[in-house]
């Protein structure tokens, strides 16, 4: 599914909240935060994807109802949410 | 704002601690009603508080709750204020008609304990002769209403070997998902270790769930048995993983946090560490503002073997067995079985 590098510590964050959720809205879910993070690294011209990356791909694409969730993943590997 | 802890996904409301079975392992000490137990007003009071810190989904649980008169009352009000009602119940007292007035309230699943897949296994340890065939009653009512339910077996010594006749009885009773429990020594179960697994039946009853789990039909999550996702992320494939299983991490004062029926606020049912009394302290003060939740929230802080493990953040230790034990919620968690070569960080 991923098409790029990921910093370990932020796909770690991302396999937590993800794991979290209920399955039936994961895989979903995990295909729109992966797409999203990765335009982001490309969009700053960087081969590999990073914290910010995904904190502002979770913030679009990560239902509301569940950012909370994905949040307190990223921050318990050490993901700064800005 | 930003930096600051989430809201919690799970919170455990037990609104009452009366109960009619007398199981010997009660982590919440259940038997008579509390009479220090909170009003229906200072109830759905809490209810408000818990949606207003964004909880997603509150368990209402006990005791027993639906020895509570006004369960239905409290459902809807949680139901009205948007954050999703769901019980834990001994099953016993769901008959058709309470079933359809918490659907029409609101509820949105039930927890139902079945500890056996005999009825001699399940009401020698509740209790209470007749418990099991009125908890399969309970459950078989519930898939008659379409009242989505799951089954939760606590796995202790005599029974876990039943692990997977219950599993199938929970599937032919239509349960969405079976949640197992691991025996932990709280409430009136502390200091009974002969009811306590060992290490090759813990093993064994991880094994068996990995496997189930990927076979796929229901869902599988476990309750205090943190090393079942440490072995999940050794043994199945990511894709898998990220498909199919439900992480099993310590989740006290992080994702979840557990106020008692007189208002006592701990971060789990199993870690009895009190942060605060919602008679007293804002709920929201107390999850944001607690030093003992912002201690437990550093996984950098776990001491022993899980402040080494290179799993201890998706895994974190059972905390509520380190706190038993040692009287540390912090102190490695005392049942890991874990070798160092494949725990300890590099």
């Amino acid at each position: 599914m991923r098409t790029m590098e990921w910093e370990s510590n932020v796909w770690e964050a991302l396999k937590f909240s993800v794991t979290e959720m209920p399955v039936f809205v994961r895989k979903r879910a995990l295909r729109k935060i992966i797409e999203a993070s990765e335009g982001n690294a490309r969009a700053r011209k960087s081969d590999i994807v990073q914290g910010p990356d995904l904190v502002a791909a979770a913030r679009e694409k990560v239902p509301e109802s569940v950012q909370d969730m994905c949040f307190n993943a990223l921050r318990d590997y050490g993901v700064q949410i800005q | 704002m930003q930096n600051r802890y989430g809201s919690p996904v799970l919170v455990s409301f037990g609104i009452t601690r009366e109960c009619d079975l007398k199981c010997p392992h009660c982590y919440s000490d259940s038997g008579e009603r509390d009479s220090n137990e909170l009003s229906t007003d200072e109830a759905k009071q809490v209810i408000d508080e818990v949606a207003d810190l964004g909880a997603k989904v509150i368990i209402l649980d006990g005791g027993e709750p639906t020895l509570r008169e006004d369960l239905v009352e409290l459902v809807a009000h949680a139901n009205d204020s948007g954050v999703k009602p769901v019980m834990g119940s001994n099953g016993m007292s769901l008959t058709e008609d309470l079933i359809t007035r918490l659907l029409s309230a609101g509820c949105g699943g039930i927890a139902i304990s079945l500890d056996g897949a005999d009825p001699q296994t399940h009401d020698n340890f509740r209790g209470l002769e007749g418990a099991w065939e009125r908890t399969v009653e309970g459950a078989k009512n519930c898939a008659k209403l379409g009242m989505p339910f799951q089954i939760a077996p606590l796995m202790y010594r005599d029974n876990w070997m039943q692990l997977e006749d219950i599993v199938k009885k929970a599937k032919n009773l239509g349960a969405n998902a079976v949640e197992v429990f691991d025996y932990v020594q709280a409430g009136r179960g502390r200091g009974r270790s002969e009811y306590e697994l060992g290490t090759n039946e813990r093993k064994q009853i991880i094994d068996q769930i990995i496997r189930w789990q990927s076979e796929g039909d229901i869902i599988y999550r476990v309750v205090a048995l943190p090393q079942y996702w440490v072995q999940v992320e050794r043994e199945v494939p990511e894709d898998e993983m990220l498909e199919k299983y439900t992480r099993s991490c310590c989740a006290a004062g992080t994702r979840f946090i557990t106020i008692l029926p007189n208002g006592d606020v701990i971060p789990c049912m199993v870690l009895q560490v009190k942060l605060g009394n919602v008679r007293e302290d804002s709920l929201k003060d107390i999850w944001y503002d607690s030093p003992i939740l912002e201690t437990l929230r550093n996984r950098d802080l776990l001491k022993g073997r899980c402040g080494r493990c290179k799993y201890r953040i998706s895994c974190a230790g059972a905390r509520c067995k380190a706190f038993e034990k040692t009287g540390d919620m912090m102190a490695e968690d005392p049942t890991c079985w874990l070798p160092d070569e494949v725990v300890l960080a590099e």
